[in-house]
């Protein structure tokens, strides 16, 4: 993704997150909602033009798929009440800061084929025969994650399709990791 | 420009404006206003953890709500 294209991604990203983070404070603090539920959904909105672009970017932009992602759950995070939720949230922006590491290792072939040695031969610690490292980990957690919120009763269609969008884009996001090992492992270990 | 702190209400009346001039097409006049809502001081220092400083200064976005959180010097820390 170009530079300018991607800062403008960026921006939509924080914009539709404090449109969110500000029609939930907004409903908080009123009687009659009617704000806040404006712009929530509005927010919400936002927020699927958003994932939209993330997804159709996400074969040559992983990491703004892993941005996307940790800035909605940093948002989620603040106003989680139930404690499990919170500790699920929580893990969720650890092992995307772990994913974003090793996205870096990755794009090295020299680095990747040594770490890939580390990693046992076995089915269970392989995802189609790669590594089933940080990234993989994190974005299959993620998808268990969001498929249970989409079970969640009360949450409204627009909230759904954000979810939904958010699903197809962690697996769009594998895909494309998947490939970038293969890439990686079948370099002749030049970087 | 100097940029301020907002109550929640002329926060909303400022989306307003933003999402009349969104609804008309005029995205890059709603973007200047975009620039005046102070972002939320953990989404600032979000920004800077995740994307880095010069996001924050080059697209001028509002972080009088940080500043006053974290300290005017909290973006070279």
């Amino acid at each position: 993704m170009k530079s300018m294209e991607k800062n403008g991604l960026l921006i939509s990203i924080v914009q539709s997150v404090y449109l969110i983070d500000f029609g939930r404070k907004k409903l908080a603090s009123e009687v009659s909602n009617s704000e806040g539920r404006i712009a929530l959904m509005r927010g919400l909105s936002t927020a699927l033009d958003v994932f939209n672009e993330v997804h159709d970017n996400a074969s040559n932009d992983l990491e703004m798929v892993i941005l996307a992602e940790h800035a909605f759950i940093t948002e989620e995070l603040r106003y989680s009440v139930e404690p499990m939720v919170a500790s699920s949230l929580s893990a969720a922006l650890a092992s995307f800061d772990d994913a974003l590491r090793v996205l870096v290792t990755v794009q090295n072939p020299t680095a990747y084929q040594n770490a890939e040695t580390s990693w046992p031969r076995h089915r269970k610690y392989r995802h189609h025969n790669m590594p089933k490292d940080a990234f993989h980990i994190a974005a299959a957690s993620h998808i268990t994650r969001l498929r249970n919120t989409l079970r969640t009763p009360g949450i409204n269609n627009t909230e759904r399709q954000v979810y939904a969008q958010r699903v197809k884009n962690m697996s769009a996001a594998q895909n494309a990791y998947l490939a970038l090992q293969k890439k990686a492992l079948s370099c002749g270990g030049q970087d | 420009m100097e940029h301020k702190i907002m109550t929640m209400d002329e926060k909303f009346a400022m989306f307003q404006k933003i999402w009349a001039l969104e609804d008309a097409g005029q995205k890059e006049e709603a973007q200047k206003f975009w620039m005046q809502i102070p972002m939320p001081a953990y989404l600032a220092k979000w920004c800077k953890e995740k994307v880095g400083v010069d996001f924050l200064l080059h697209n001028g976005f509002n972080l009088a709500e940080a500043n006053e959180e974290y300290g005017k010097e909290w973006l070279t820390h």
